[in-house]
């Protein structure tokens, strides 16, 4: 073994543990359970109420959320929000047994522990902002009609078996094998407009009409990444890595779903 | 600049070392912006979930349905039966109503500590 593959080899061993998704610029799917705080609570409490308010204002029954789970200038160009789930108009139980109105949270999350893996999570507006690194929320409204079509699917069986448990933080919209939170989201996006289930029906219309956004990362952190961190995967990916985010769903949705409105809510000064 | 091996080997880690640590600077500083915020450091160094639980400011839930305009749904192909509650007063697009008070899906700690084991992230 030559001096440089010694290098090489040492290089890559010194890389392990530092190499996880945030290295190489992303952020994954967690639930508030395994993130710590950046921002006081009342802080969260007050920003996730506004959140839930300004859906309220709109009248949306259904909404896709976003969140800022790293600082923009940590995240790779192209990247805004780190995490998107559906927030459905609920009546809510309490402990106490009252019953309230408010939005449950539908997440695809990475398990604690198992970053290659992901279960699907139901949780509340300030769980889901709980960890964040900037208050900051993108609101996607879709139509109403397509609204209604998601109230009907969510918590389906139908919608538990669009579910692939393989994370991968840069998962392939067009492809099967690997799923992040904003691909699974696509994915009930377009089985709701659809109203279908098969899921390779569903990846012909995304490769058809579906804009991905490129992973403008190093190809070689990105090689590392996925060689020593296991919520980085290129094995679904052909060419060039592109994923879906918060912005290309808006963009599609806003092309094709008459209706829909994208926004951000911001704190109070 | 003229290096030999070893010194090759030596900047090359020091490099990547020192790339490792620009990373955890991120939640270092943002701690610290926690610790100035007021909030004790046992909150700082716990996760998101415990310290919003721990504030008192929220209500633990059991359950949710989602609330359909008139309580008219249609399911897509292939889906089961939804649970869905009714909401007949109010048409799609008209202004919804939210309370003040903040939901959580932690439980309180009285059930949290009949647990065997405390699993927040599976909700509720």
């Amino acid at each position: 073994m030559t001096w440089l593959s010694r290098a090489f080899l040492l290089l890559c061993l010194a890389c392990a543990p530092t190499l996880s998704a945030q290295a190489v610029g992303f952020s994954g799917s967690s639930s508030s359970a395994g993130e710590a705080i950046h921002f006081p609570p009342e802080k969260i409490i007050k920003f996730a109420k506004k959140v839930e308010k300004a859906m309220a204002t709109k009248g949306a029954r259904v909404a896709i959320l976003a969140r800022m789970g790293r600082p923009l200038a940590e995240l790779p160009n192209g990247m805004h929000f780190t995490h998107v789930a559906f927030a459905v108009y609920s009546e809510i139980t309490t402990q106490d047994g009252r019953k309230v109105p408010g939005y449950a949270i539908h997440n695809l999350y990475q398990e604690d522990g198992r970053p290659d893996t992901s279960s699907l999570v139901q949780d509340f507006p300030v769980d889901f902002f709980g960890g964040v690194a900037v208050l900051e929320a993108g609101i996607l409204i879709p139509s109403p009609e397509l609204q209604q079509r998601l109230m009907g699917l969510i918590g389906t069986p139908a919608y538990n078996s669009l579910h692939d448990p393989r994370y991968s933080v840069i998962a392939n919209p067009y492809t099967l094998g690997r799923q992040n939170c904003t691909e699974f989201v696509l994915d009930v996006v377009n089985s709701a407009i659809y109203q279908t289930d098969d899921i390779g029906k569903i990846k012909g219309i995304e490769k058809r009409y579906f804009t991905a956004q490129k992973v403008n990362v190093n190809p070689f952190k990105l090689m590392l990444g996925s060689m020593f961190s296991n919520e980085v995967s290129l094995s679904d990916h052909d060419g060039e890595p592109a994923t879906a985010t918060f912005e290309t769903i808006s963009d599609y949705l806003t092309k094709y779903d008459q209706g829909s409105e994208s926004f951000t809510v911001l704190p109070d000064q | 600049m003229n290096l030999g091996k070893s010194n090759w080997i030596t900047f090359i880690l020091g490099t990547f070392v020192a790339s490792g640590s620009a990373f955890a600077d991120a939640g270092t500083q943002s701690e610290q912006a926690v610790r100035q915020g007021g909030l004790s450091s046992a909150h700082a160094s716990g996760s998101a979930a415990h310290a919003i639980a721990a504030s008192g400011q929220a209500t633990s839930a059991i359950a949710a349905v989602p609330l359909a305009s008139g309580g008219v749904v249609s399911a897509a192909a292939g889906a089961g039966s939804t649970a869905v509650a009714k909401d007949s007063t109010r048409a799609a697009n008209q202004p919804l109503e939210i309370g003040d008070e903040t939901i959580t899906a932690m439980p309180p700690p009285d059930q949290a500590l009949r647990n065997k084991a405390d699993k927040p992230k599976n909700g509720i």
